[in-house]
């Protein structure tokens, strides 16, 4: 019984890693993208965080975390604009919900441990990175016959190509012809995926719990 | 487009969970029973028109006044803090009953997703005010409507006769899906009928 609990709770540490980039997920290039967003956010917030921890009080932590962690995602948005990269347009609403969701990852951080320990959340978000990549590839492939690991957001002004395109035709060679299975692009597509490769890590997890 | 159809197209064509896929994280965290959901996407629909109501016209008097563009995500979270500050007080004096009900999702609807994305949603289709309103109220109830569905779908199945594995995150997010599924034939129904 414990260990079923135990075996949940790790589960649903994951999908907080997960869930939130579930959206952009159908495309491989735009998962990408939001994790990098999502880790040079959260990994400077809390670096900052730690630098200034001891001339901060307790309870102004959440406060400064929420300033800190806008302060980099407006920083980062005004760098790609100026450097001519299109990838807030790319990805759209949900730039801002990337920043929305790196607090959120600090409450829950906060609310259940006393100190934060970097290495910790990082190594976890590790896991559910891995697994939203996973998911990724297979619903772009399914949902579209094709890997289109297209990674174009612009003319890039400071003399780069950010223009990498290669794409891999599963069940046509033809570019005019394509098969796929659309519901792995929809969002009930993205859920019943999601929901099964939970399951599979969770039998995973049960096993090895038996086991010991 | 007339005010009705902005309620519809924001509650069931572009539902914001099962279309968008915006705030799922409280949205499976929260679905433990009947009740419980649907006082959870009662608070999500008050706050979420309160702070769009506060935030939206504050953003436009700073945008269109001082130029000021890129404060968005500030503004949300900001109006948000402070709308929800003043609403869990107010549940937490004058309704007891319902705070202790729900008071343990409190910390969940305040960075609820759902919230910050209609707000730059409205921000987009460069709204009015009742367009806002109309937007918000329909946002929040699609929310409210999907939270409830949800609990129905867990209490019409018993979750000890899955295989263990599939007890718990995995299950919810299949029932999800599948409500997903409801709502994207839905959304097309819909869509003929306005049009």
């Amino acid at each position: 019984m414990n260990n079923n609990i135990k075996v949940k709770e790790k589960t649903f540490l994951l999908l907080i890693g997960i869930l939130p980039f579930l959206p952009i997920s159908s495309q491989l290039s735009t998962t990408f993208t939001g994790i990098m967003i999502f880790l040079f956010v959260l990994i400077f917030t809390l670096l900052s965080l730690k630098l200034l921890e001891t001339h901060i009080e307790k309870k102004n932590k959440e406060g400064f975390v929420i300033i800190i962690s806008i302060f980099f995602l407006l920083l980062l948005r005004i760098f790609l604009m100026a450097i001519g990269l299109d990838i807030v347009k790319k990805i759209g609403v949900y730039y801002s919900l990337i920043g929305v969701n790196c607090f959120i990852l600090f409450l829950y951080e906060n609310s259940v441990n006393t100190k934060i320990k970097i290495k910790m959340i990082l190594k976890r978000l590790s896991i559910s990175f891995f697994i939203l990549i996973i998911i990724s590839f297979i619903r772009e492939i399914l949902g579209t016959g094709k890997l289109n690991l297209l990674f174009r957001f612009g003319e890039c002004r400071i003399g780069g190509i950010v223009d990498f395109n290669f794409i891999i035709s599963i069940f046509s060679s033809s570019d005019r012809i394509t098969f796929g299975l659309p519901l792995f692009i929809l969002p009930a597509g993205g859920f019943f995926l999601t929901g099964l490769i939970m399951a599979i890590y969770q039998y995973l997890n049960i096993k090895k719990a038996n086991k010991n | 487009m007339n005010y009705f159809d902005i309620l519809i197209s924001a509650s069931i064509i572009n539902n914001y969970v099962l279309v968008k896929m915006i705030g799922i994280t409280p949205f499976i965290s929260s679905s433990k029973n009947l009740l419980s959901s649907f006082y959870m996407g009662l608070s999500v629909l008050i706050v979420l028109t309160i702070s769009s109501l506060i935030s939206y016209p504050l953003y436009k008097f700073f945008e269109i006044g001082l130029g000021i563009k890129y404060l968005d995500l500030l503004f949300a979270v900001l109006i948000n803090l402070i709308v929800f500050k003043i609403f869990s007080k107010l549940i937490e004096r004058h309704f007891p009953a319902l705070y202790n009900t729900i008071g343990i999702y409190f910390p969940i609807i305040l960075f609820n997703s759902v919230l910050f994305g209609a707000f730059f949603e409205l921000i987009n289709k460069k709204a009015n005010i009742l367009e806002a309103l109309f937007y918000s109220v329909g946002s929040g109830f699609g929310y409210m409507l999907a939270l409830i569905l949800l609990s129905f779908l867990k209490l019409s199945i018993d979750e000890n006769k899955l295989p263990q594995c599939f007890r718990g995150a995995p299950f919810i997010l299949i029932c999800t899906g599948v409500i997903s599924m409801l709502f994207q034939l839905m959304r097309g129904v819909v869509s003929l009928i306005l049009l």
